[in-house]
């Protein structure tokens, strides 16, 4: 076949053009270290590394989530834990409030170790994070969450509102925390329920909550709002007996009595526990006939409450004769802290599965943006040594088109047949 | 004596032919370059003695153009073909660019929309801090400025392809005027006694060449060596002597699109022209368009949802909070040519039904149909006067006629308007609009609370509090284990609700509307469980510390705001299908260009010049030359022999 003169230079021309810019984009492949650099090159390969790029960015900010999650919790739980270092120590206070040997001198040395206690307890309750935010405050964090009034009560300033925030794909642990629940607002006594002996009783007997027997009972009780008075009586034979009447109201008001009824009544051993409503009331002492001890179903306190009701137990100086009063006082307060190191747990602990959770789930994200990004530089990174060998073939062939050219281009009959 | 004048002659006729046969071959060598231009060569016979006797010389009876019109019209075919081809390359080229994807796309918009909502978790994780704020309102301007630039560049190639296709209509009418007056000229000469005009026949050919490479045409030879020449829809272009003129002009409907009529008839002819020039732009031209409007629909979805959050939480200052970012919304053209006097708005009600694309309103006689521009489905949508469609509602005032037309373009202003209005980083709603504390509670209800919910999608019976008592302290007081109320912060009883141990109860607080979207409430979910009369819970708007509306904004950024995808898979597969348009666009031009070549090899093989073959040519008719030159030489000597002998005798 017949090929003409021009369309055969330009034949050679078009070949080495293209031989030209395959050399280039091999050039640019080696320049960026990346093979996909335009959409067109691979389309599904872009999508790809954009997504890939996308979950990266994604994963980068849970990370992020989980620092900044990790730290606010870390606080948190250091602020609990000094919390419930102190109210250990107020458990041995209380102890030494309880006993009457305790001097007056040295009981005045221990209301101001529950002084100090108490305002420290107030410190650690308005921690403040690496941001200058309260911790504790829910998320009224510019406020200061407890603050003290002038005549010595705790208030809460803040709201029980806590912040959650994403630290994997679709789970989000709370990355903020607040006093309500556990410093302020938590069962009183035993479960919530306390005891108090009527102040004018007459003899040394004092009461605290053995414990639960029924708590679905008691459940009912609370929520109906139950109250029960325990009053002692002598009964025709000069034994001593024991009444519980129940009612809604404030024992011994008359909404009270209108309301109340006989739960459980018998003759009162010394010593014995009184069981009714799912409760067991444990007697200590003698109680006098006349006397009468009130039990809540469902009383709240607060930790600071229970600090300012023992530092008023240390300023009481006990009498040389009957410390009943005193002695009621006491018992509640060391439930009230045993109540109160259960709360600072509780809360320790929640926060401890919070901590671990994002421990476990960060390893996860860690392990996830690794495969990730492996993902993407599979689609996307050069693979050097192999570019290489195809960027110098393809610069040998174009050389050798090039040649071929330079050659052939200077062929013609005419050259050999000029005279 | 007639031997030796007939020996004269003959060499004579050899002479001349030879000199016309050089003649030729120099004319092929100079012209060995010249685009169109067909070999060509000496068509020589014997001139016949008489019978018996020798012929007396040879005669060139016409000089001859290599031409076959199957091998041209491949030719012109392939041409058309490849200048589409590459035309939509270059324009596909220009379009992948925009969207980046070099080191996983990190200057690209989708890179744009994750710092935004990155900087979104940031201010999450400490709503209080000032410095997060003012980076997500710097992100927020980066990507508005990524919306905009993209969307400016989108718009500029549409508009320089618009320019290069008036000026290829220039182009082709000024062609075929060349065409109709070469075929005047040919008719003319064709029959004349000279021969072929060849010179004016390649020019022809060579101008419709041209003019192939500029539009998709179909070639009719007709007689008198004339052709006629038809768009591929059929319009005739050139017919003989005559032709007939394109012309490109803005649409009827304002928006700058330019549209190629055919002149004789008016008619808009632009649907049915492909290949060449104009086909190549034509299809880049809606990818382009397609382009624009599918980042138009990121950027109005991305907008609304961003501001929509944005209005259901609380500022640092205790407010709800405004809108973000500003964007453009979907344009309505009626056309010049309508009869009636309707207008026609559209606006925008579930970003998440929205769909890419433009479309063509029109009335007929049972209502409107809106017809995809791009992909041609076609969807009726009543009568009116609120048209429901794609996400949007359009209100039509004023009559239609029958067959007026409007002009749909839902996004494609978006990207380029998209804005931010927020200046005041504190203004950025970070908080919950209401968050629950419980008070010294018997029960063990606990209450969540949930901004922005639906009203439809609340409990019947659900107690909502009226949306003038919103932002105030409000709470929930049990009156007895299955009733509370609502009291205001001055303790008056705003509603009342039923509540059922195990299935919880709900409580609702109206939104103030605007800027909250309409039917939208704060939720109360009040747990199942256990409570006591007394028990109550305080709602007191979110804190500065609160984080609970910032997390449902960076939560968006997972969220299939639209057409079932996130923003993200959304960008990511538009630059899918932008990357599948350039690959095919690459292959399409490398196969037109190797169809071409082919082609190219052909005709050339056929028509080309061959140096060489010339240089062998004159070769031979030089020695031809030489040859009747000596039979001339000899004759002459046989003469003079002759004459000498006869003075001699």
């Amino acid at each position: 076949m017949q090929i003409s003169t021009s369309e055969f230079l330009l034949g050679s021309l078009n070949d080495m053009l293209n031989q030209q810019q395959k050399a280039n984009t091999l050039n640019t492949e080696i320049a960026t270290g990346q093979t996909l650099l335009d959409a067109s090159d691979d389309p599904a390969g872009a999508a790809k590394v954009l997504n890939a790029a996308n979950l990266i960015s994604q994963y980068k900010y849970d990370q992020s989530n989980a620092q900044a999650a990790t730290q606010s919790l870390q606080n948190g739980v250091a602020a609990l834990q000094q919390v419930t270092n102190l109210l250990t120590s107020l458990q041995q206070t209380a102890l030494q409030a309880a006993d009457t040997t305790t001097t007056t001198t040295y009981r005045q040395s221990l209301v101001q170790t529950a002084q100090g206690a108490l305002a420290q307890l107030v410190q650690l309750a308005n921690v403040q994070g690496a941001n200058g935010q309260y911790l504790f405050s829910g998320t009224n964090a510019g406020v200061v969450p407890y603050s003290m009034l002038p005549n010595g009560q705790v208030v809460f300033n803040g709201d029980a509102g806590t912040n959650e925030i994403q630290i994997g794909p679709s789970l989000s642990v709370p990355s903020s925390m607040s006093g309500s629940g556990i410093f302020t607002n938590i069962p009183a006594g035993v479960d919530g329920v306390t005891v108090s002996a009527d102040t004018s009783n007459s003899g040394d007997g004092y009461a605290v909550v053995g414990g639960i027997t029924n708590i679905s009972q008691l459940a009912s009780a609370r929520l109906a709002g139950t109250q029960y008075e325990i009053s002692f009586a002598t009964a025709p034979g000069g034994s001593l007996t024991y009444t519980v009447a129940s009612g809604t109201g404030a024992p011994g008001s008359s909404g009270f009595t209108a309301s109340s009824g006989i739960v459980s009544s018998g003759a009162f051993n010394g010593g014995s526990d009184l069981t009714f409503s799912g409760i067991d009331v444990r007697i200590s002492g003698s109680p006098s006939a006349g006397d009468s001890f009130d039990v809540q179903a469902g009383a709240t306190t607060s930790m600071f409450q229970t600090i300012q009701d023992l530092i008023s137990a240390l300023q009481t100086t006990p009498n040389t004769g009957n410390n009943a009063q005193l002695q009621q006082q006491v018992e509640n307060v060391i439930a009230n802290l045993t109540g109160a190191q259960t709360s600072a747990l509780s809360a320790q602990a929640s926060y401890g599965s919070s901590l671990q959770e994002i421990q476990s789930v960060q390893s996860q994200v860690t392990s996830l943006t690794t495969t990730t990004q492996a993902q993407l530089a599979n689609v996307q990174s050069a693979n050097l040594p192999q570019v290489m060998a195809n960027y110098s073939e393809s610069i040998t062939a174009l050389q050798a088109s090039e040649e071929a050219f330079a050659k052939v281009q200077g062929l013609s009959l005419f050259d050999y047949i000029q005279q | 004596m007639s031997g030796i004048s007939q020996l004269l002659n003959a060499g004579i006729s050899g002479l001349q032919a030879a000199l016309e046969a050089m003649q030729a071959v120099s004319n092929n060598t100079a012209n060995a370059n010249t685009p169109g231009y067909n070999v060509e060569s000496v068509q020589q016979t014997e001139l016949t003695g008489l019978s018996g006797q020798p012929g007396i010389g040879t005669q060139v009876i016409s000089i001859q153009r290599a031409f076959n019109q199957f091998v041209y019209q491949q030719l012109v075919q392939a041409g058309s073909a490849n200048e589409a081809a590459q035309t939509t390359q270059t324009s596909a080229q220009t379009l992948s660019s925009l969207f980046p994807v070099a080191s996983g796309g990190a200057t690209g918009l989708g890179s744009s929309i994750s710092s935004f909502f990155t900087a979104a978790n940031a201010v999450a994780q400490d709503p209080t801090s000032q410095p997060n704020r003012e980076v997500l309102l710097t992100d927020a301007r980066s990507l508005a400025s990524a919306f905009n630039s993209l969307g400016t560049q989108l718009q500029t190639s549409v508009t320089e392809l618009d320019g290069q296709m008036n000026s290829s209509v220039s182009q082709i009418n000024e062609l075929t005027q060349q065409i109709a007056a070469c075929n005047t000229q040919i008719a003319i000469q064709t029959n004349s006694p000279s021969g072929a005009p060849n010179s004016l026949l390649d020019e022809r050919d060579d101008l419709v060449q041209q003019l192939g490479q500029q539009i998709g045409i179909t070639i009719d030879p007709t007689a008198n060596g004339g052709v006629d020449i038809y768009t591929g829809g059929g319009a005739a272009l050139v017919t003989g002597g005559n032709s007939f003129q394109l012309s490109a002009a803005p649409d009827s409907y304002g928006d700058g699109t330019v549209q190629i009529t055919y002149g004789p008839t008016g008619q808009n002819i632009t649907s049915n022209l492909s290949g060449g020039v104009i086909g190549g732009l034509l299809s880049a031209r809606s990818q382009m368009v397609s382009a624009e409007g599918s980042i138009g629909a990121i950027a109005v979805s991305l907008a609304n949802a961003v501001n929509i959050q944005q209005s259901l939480g609380l500022d640092l200052n205790g407010n709800l909070g405004g809108a973000i970012f500003s964007v453009g919304g979907p344009t309505v053209l009626p056309s010049t040519t309508n009869g009636g006097n309707a207008t026609m708005t559209a606006s925008i009600i579930a970003t998440g039904s929205l769909t890419a694309g433009d479309f063509l309103i029109t009335k007929g006689a049972s209502g409107f149909d809106a017809v995809n521009t791009a992909t041609g489905e076609s969807t009726a949508l009543g009568i009116g006067p609120a048209l429901s469609f794609n996400g949007m509602t359009l209100t039509v005032s004023g009559t239609a006629a029958n067959g007026d037309t409007f002009l749909l373009q839902p996004t494609d202003e978006a990207a380029q308007s998209f804005s931010v209005t927020m200046t005041d980083p504190s203004k950025l709603a970070a908080a919950a609009a209401y968050v629950a504390t419980p008070g010294s509670n018997l029960g063990d209800v606990q209450a969540t609370v949930t901004g922005g919910v639906a009203a439809s999608a609340l409990p019947a019976g659900t107690p909502v509090i009226a949306a003038s008592q919103f932002g105030q302290n409000l709470t929930i007081s049990f009156t007895s284990a299955t009733t509370y109320n609502v009291l205001s912060s001055s303790n008056a009883v705003l509603a009342s609700g039923s509540f059922s141990a195990t299935n919880g109860g709900e409580v609702a607080i109206d939104y103030p509307s605007p800027p909250a979207p309409s039917g939208t409430v704060v939720g109360i979910a009040l747990s199942p469980g256990t409570v006591g009369a007394g028990d109550s819970f305080t709602l007191t708007p979110g804190g500065i510390g609160s984080n609970g509306n910032i997390t449902a904004m960076a939560d968006m950024a997972q969220q299939n705001l639209l057409s079932g995808q996130t923003l993200s898979s959304a960008y990511s597969s538009l630059v899918g299908t932008i990357g599948t348009y350039g690959q095919g666009a690459a292959v399409a031009a490398q196969a037109a260009q190797g169809v071409l070549t082919q082609a190219q090899t052909v005709q050339q093989s056929i028509s080309g010049v061959n140096l060489d073959q010339q240089a062998a040519n004159l070769v031979s008719y030089e020695q031809a030359y030489q040859a009747a030159a000596t039979v001339i030489g000899t004759a002459q000597t046989l003469f003079t022999a002759l004459l000498a002998a006869v003075q001699a005798g």
